[in-house]
């Protein structure tokens, strides 16, 4: 319990910081600190982040940095593809898949490091 | 309008979809997207990220469990403190988040986008 407390705290740390769900950190943490196998790994991570998500958009929305009307249009497409996706990915080679992503967000990352300084602004 | 309609569409649908096939949430995607192409301000673009990825993280996690992964063979108490620390860290990160600068915090996104990528390529 102590263990899974950590790892948490910093997934949701991390998570709530950065708006990602954390499940970067939660899946590696289960599988490789506390022995759970994949597929319940990644069933237990969505769980802990629906909880989390929760939590973090009330308390970003009380700081103001949530756009509520934004995320209500893109939520419908993201639901069903969300969907879509998981259903693709069982016919598609996981592992090859995965690589393919790792590589794409690389490049988001150095696009995001090195981006200009359009839209600047202080904090928001 | 319709431009913009069409815009939360397809950043609905990237973001979903890549959720869907890799298990690692779409904050990763939705976060560059709608900072590239609604021009969103950093902070609100990190919790509106979070807002978006509530339905899906619950979606998936129903979905998980009907298929038996939660509990799985994860003792109930470990979800639980998975959970608690996460909900606690997402609260401590997104205060956190409030004191990082626009620039700062984009960087630190890119980074952490960098060491995901190569994680997945290296441990797919």
């Amino acid at each position: 319990m102590g263990v899974a407390i950590g790892i948490g705290l910093m997934a949701g740390t991390v998570g709530g910081m950065l708006g990602i769900g954390g499940g970067v950190i939660l899946i590696p943490g289960m599988v490789f600190l506390m022995d759970v196998e994949q597929h319940s790994a990644q069933g237990v991570s969505l769980a802990v982040i629906s909880a989390m998500a929760l939590v973090g958009t009330v308390t970003h929305y009380r700081q103001d940095s949530v756009r509520l009307r934004v995320a209500l249009w893109i939520i419908p497409a993201a639901v069903i593809f969300s969907f879509v996706g998981a259903m693709v990915a069982d016919v598609l080679n996981a592992l090859i898949l995965r690589q393919i992503v790792g590589g794409v967000i690389i490049m988001v990352g150095f696009f995001m490091v090195m981006r200009g300084r359009r839209s600047e602004g202080s904090a928001l | 309008m319709g431009r913009k309609v069409l815009i939360y569409l397809l950043i609905g649908s990237a973001a979903g979809m890549l959720a869907g096939l890799t298990g690692v949430g779409g904050g990763v995607f939705l976060v560059p997207l709608m900072v590239g192409l609604l021009a969103m301000v950093q902070h609100q673009a990190h919790g509106t990220s979070l807002a978006v990825m509530f339905p899906i993280a619950l979606v998936g996690a129903i979905t998980y469990a009907v298929h038996g992964y939660i509990p799985g063979q994860v003792d109930w108490g470990v979800i639980v403190g998975l959970a608690l620390g996460g909900m606690v860290g997402v609260v401590l990160g997104a205060r956190l988040m409030m004191r990082v600068p626009a620039k700062q915090l984009r960087w630190l996104f890119g980074i952490f986008l960098v060491v995901v990528g190569t994680f997945m390529i290296v441990n797919p």
